[in-house]
Order: structure tokens, then sequence, then C-alpha cells
């Protein structure tokens, strides 16, 4: 494929069938019936424990074996052995089916992207953006990265789930703060400030005493109100800069923001720091995953995979990154 | 009781003389804000004539009106009306310049002029935003002169609404330049 720019409407749908009768499909073969025999196992392996549990059960209970516990402890270690035994499977198959298939559905659909399914975007990173911090982060993990050069940005991206405590330390919760892929891209313009656009959750919640409480200055900068009312209505922004945050957010720029949003219909976070552009798109899906119940034969499985490709590499074109009209390169 | 509603009244007063005055500098600094981009882009101009005299030999009368308009424009103490009315006729003869430029394609190549060109067009950028900030700024403080009850103290405090910045119609020297750049990219 020519590259994500050309990735558009109609043009679609023969790239992706292209793509799944050159790059897919010659590898399905092997990997169902790898698939068909990790399901096997972990039937076989269910049946087993229901077949050893059943009898443990009753001679643990007949005889007392082990006093109250026995039969809650027998029951704990089957479980945890056949669990383990199924990650073991499933993780093995797993990677296969992200190395093999998901990586060479990527190249098809643009060879300047590198896929790595166990790395992705560091958690340093994450928090410096300081997109999302109304909690501190205290757990993060994310995999399924992508990395290349679009014309002329480069761009990563990877899914991410970062969380964090809540409670006292004796009776500390985790909670999500963030669940989907986060987006790094060189920005076109140079730039010194920090600059949020967030959803507008107050204004929509509390109308008028939503924008009043807006006013307030925010731990992400201060208050931004632009002219673009349709974008208003969606988006926040905070700046350290009024100026900096209209040189960053021209006009057509937050028409490019609005459209991206309506279409896709993800909630959108940016972060415009140090140079970059950050996007955390909220997804509750995990991505680029294999099946082991169902068919890995079904095309939908990677047209998904496919689409989910074009959203997050379309950023770089639908804001327009490739154009490098200004000092910066 | 009447020394309650008297200390009331002069707590609104307080607040809203302070509502005024925050806005009022906030549109006197968003207009400095616009000061400072203009004058990064004069500090551009003689750069960009140096450069265009040195291929386009026949532009001599153009060039001479450009720097004589930003040398009128950099003098320090003008009047914002003034500059405004300057810097709308350094546009236009920027335009002009841009325009030329089309016959001279060895100026175009030239690795200098596009820098100059990429540096222009951000200061234009710039200089944009800054005029979309100082009229936001002027709304607000135009809001509080012009709505009952802040305009009752804004007039008793000689406070009058201030002009909104239109970006001026002649001004095409940002879409020339990102033209010429877009179509080398």
């Amino acid at each position: 494929m020519a590259g994500a720019e050309t990735v558009t409407g109609a043009d679609r749908d023969s790239l992706f069938t292209a793509a799944w009768e050159g790059a897919v499909e010659p590898r399905l073969a092997e990997i169902e019936s790898h698939r068909c025999q990790i399901r096997n196992r972990i039937l076989l392996g269910w049946l087993a424990t229901v077949a050893v549990c059943v009898p443990a059960m009753w001679l643990v209970t007949r005889y007392e074996l082990g006093g109250n516990d026995g039969p809650a402890f027998v029951f704990a270690a089957l479980v945890v052995g056949m669990g383990s035994a199924w990650s073991y499977y499933y993780f093995r198959f797993r990677d296969r089916f992200k190395n093999e298939l998901v990586a060479s559905l990527v190249t098809a659909f643009d060879q300047r992207l590198q896929y790595i399914p166990h790395d992705s975007v560091s958690m340093e990173e994450f928090v410096q953006s300081g997109l999302v911090r109304e909690f501190p982060v205290t757990g993060f993990e994310g995999e399924d990265l992508l990395r290349g050069k679009i014309g002329a940005t480069a761009i990563r991206f990877s899914e991410v789930r970062a969380t964090y405590q809540s409670g006292t330390s004796n009776r500390a919760r985790v909670r999500k703060l963030f669940r989907g892929v986060f987006f790094v891209a060189d920005f076109n313009k140079d730039f010194t400030g920090r600059t949020y656009v967030l959803p507008d959750k107050a204004q929509r919640l509390l109308g008028g005493a939503g924008q009043a409480l807006q006013g307030m200055r925010s731990a992400y900068g201060e208050l931004v109100k632009l002219e673009d009312l349709e974008f208003e209505r969606h988006f926040v922004v905070y700046s350290d800069s009024q100026i900096e945050a209209r040189y960053l957010l021209s006009a057509a720029l937050m028409a490019r923001i609005t459209d991206f949003r309506n279409r896709h219909g993800h909630p959108l976070r940016l972060g415009f720091v140090d140079s970059n552009l950050y996007v955390a798109i909220s997804v509750r899906r995990n991505l680029f995953e294999p099946r082991v119940f169902r068919t890995l034969s079904d095309p939908a499985l990677y047209r998904e995979f496919w689409d989910d490709l074009a959203l997050f590499t379309g950023v770089v074109e639908e804001l327009n990154l490739n154009t490098r009209i200004w000092t910066k390169r | 009781m009447s020394l309650t509603l008297l200390a009331l009244l002069a707590l609104a007063c307080a607040v809203t003389y302070n509502m005024l005055i925050r806005r009022r500098n906030a549109a006197e600094n968003a207009f400095a804000g616009i000061d400072v981009y203009l004058k990064m882009r004069y500090d551009l101009i003689p750069n960009l004539v140096e450069t265009v005299r040195a291929y386009a030999t026949h532009e001599r009368e153009s060039l001479q009106k450009i720097t004589e308009l930003r040398q009128a424009a950099a003098q320090p103490g003008l009047a914002s009306d003034a500059r405004v009315l300057l810097d709308n006729r350094i546009n236009v003869a920027m335009g002009g310049l841009f325009a030329v430029v089309e016959a001279y394609p060895e100026l175009k190549a030239s690795e200098n002029f596009q820098q100059l060109q990429r540096a222009l067009n951000e200061v234009e950028e710039r200089i944009s935003a800054a005029r979309r900030y100082f009229n936001t700024a002027v709304m607000e403080y135009n809001n509080a002169v012009q709505q009952f009850p802040t305009n009752l103290l804004a007039g008793a405090l000689g406070m009058h609404s201030r002009a909104f910045l239109s970006e001026p119609p002649e001004v095409h020297v940002p879409v020339k330049v990102a033209d010429n750049l877009q179509s080398r990219a």
C-alpha cells in the first residue's frame, strides 16, 4: 500500500482485500491449526479439572483431609493449575498470532510502520505529557506499539492502561485512570508552552455554571475561549499562553479536531507539549487480539484491525501534520 | 441596616471596578502581544529585501517601497492606529513582492529565501493568533462596558468600547507563502 494518506473512502475496501489476499490468507492455515490445537487443549484441560476435582473434593470431604479448608484448598489448587496451563498455551499462541499475522497486516497497511507487540509508549512519556492528570498514575501497562514516519511526521502509538490508587493505604483500591490508545506525533509547528484540549464535561453537564467553573484556573493552565462554537461545544482548552494556544489551534485545526471526534465518536484529549502532539483516544476494546473459540479465518476480524490502523494513523492526515510550511521541518 | 446596605454597595462597586480594570488591562496586554510579533516581522524584512535584491535586480522600486514602509513602522512611539495602517500597507506591498517572485525561479529555489518564507509564515500566523486573542479580550471588555449594571461604573470612569481588529482583506502574503512551500513539499 502506498501509505496511510491514500487510505480513504472506497479505496479502503480494495486495499484491504489486497492485504487480506497477499498478507493474511497465505499464513492463515498454520495459525488456524494452532488455534484448534490450543482450543482442544483448553477444553480437555477443563474436562480434566472437573474430572479430578469431583473425586478429589469427595475424598477430602469424606476423610476430612486438611480440616475445614481442605475442599477450598483443593479447588483453588486445581483452578490455579489449570489457569497457569491455559495462560502458557494462550500467550504462546497470541505471540505467534501477533508476530506473524498482525505484523504482516501492519506491513501491508503501511511499510513505513513498525509493529512491536510487547512494547508501548513509556509511562514517563505518558506522565510528562500531563494529558491525563486527574490522579497520580500508580500503575501503567501497555502493548502493541506502532512507530514510524508518515510523510514528514514521526509518530508512535500503543495501547495503554493507566491506573491510580484510591482510599487509604489500608483499604487502597486500584482504579482505571485511562484505557485506550496513546498517540505521540512530532507536531509541525514550534512552540514552547503547554496547551491542552480536553472533553468539555462541565459545560455539557452544568451549562453556564460549568463554564464559570472552567473559568477558574485549572491544573492544566488558563482557560482559552475560542471562536469556533462547534469546537467549544465538545472541548475545553487550557494553556499557559493565550496567543500560543491560538497559534496552535488555528481555525482549520479546530474544524479538523471536531470532525475527527464526530466521525469516530471516541472521547478525545489532545496535548501540545515539548514540540509534540499527544492524543489520548479512549477505547474500551483490547486491540489486535486473537480469539481462541472462534475461527481466525473470518476477514471481518482483520478488517477491524485494518480500520483501527486507519483510525490511529489517520490522525496525521486528518490533523494535517504533514504540512510543513513553518520553520520546523 | 442602612450601613449594611452601604457596605454591600461599596463591595459591589469595588468588585466591578476591579473586573473592569482587569479586562481593560487584558485588552491592552493582548494588543502588546500583536506588537511583539509585528516587530518580529519587521526584523525579517531587511533580510528578505536583501535576498530578493540578489536575484531580482529589476524590482528595485518595490523593494525600496517595502524598506521605507518598514522603517516608518519600526519607529518608536507610533500610535496604535497608525501602526495598524502601516502594517496593512506592508501586507499589500509584500503581497506584490511575492507575486513578482514567481518570475524568478532561482530565487524561489534558494534555501535562504525558502527559510525566510517559512519564518514569515510563522510570524504571520502568530500575528493572526495575537489578533484573535485581542478580539476575545476586547469582546469581554466591551461586554462589561456595555452591560447593565457594570456600564454605570464604566461610564462614570470614562471607559468606552474598543474597536475590534479585523483581518485586513488585502492580506494575501501568508497564503502565497504557504502555497509556494506546499507546492515544493
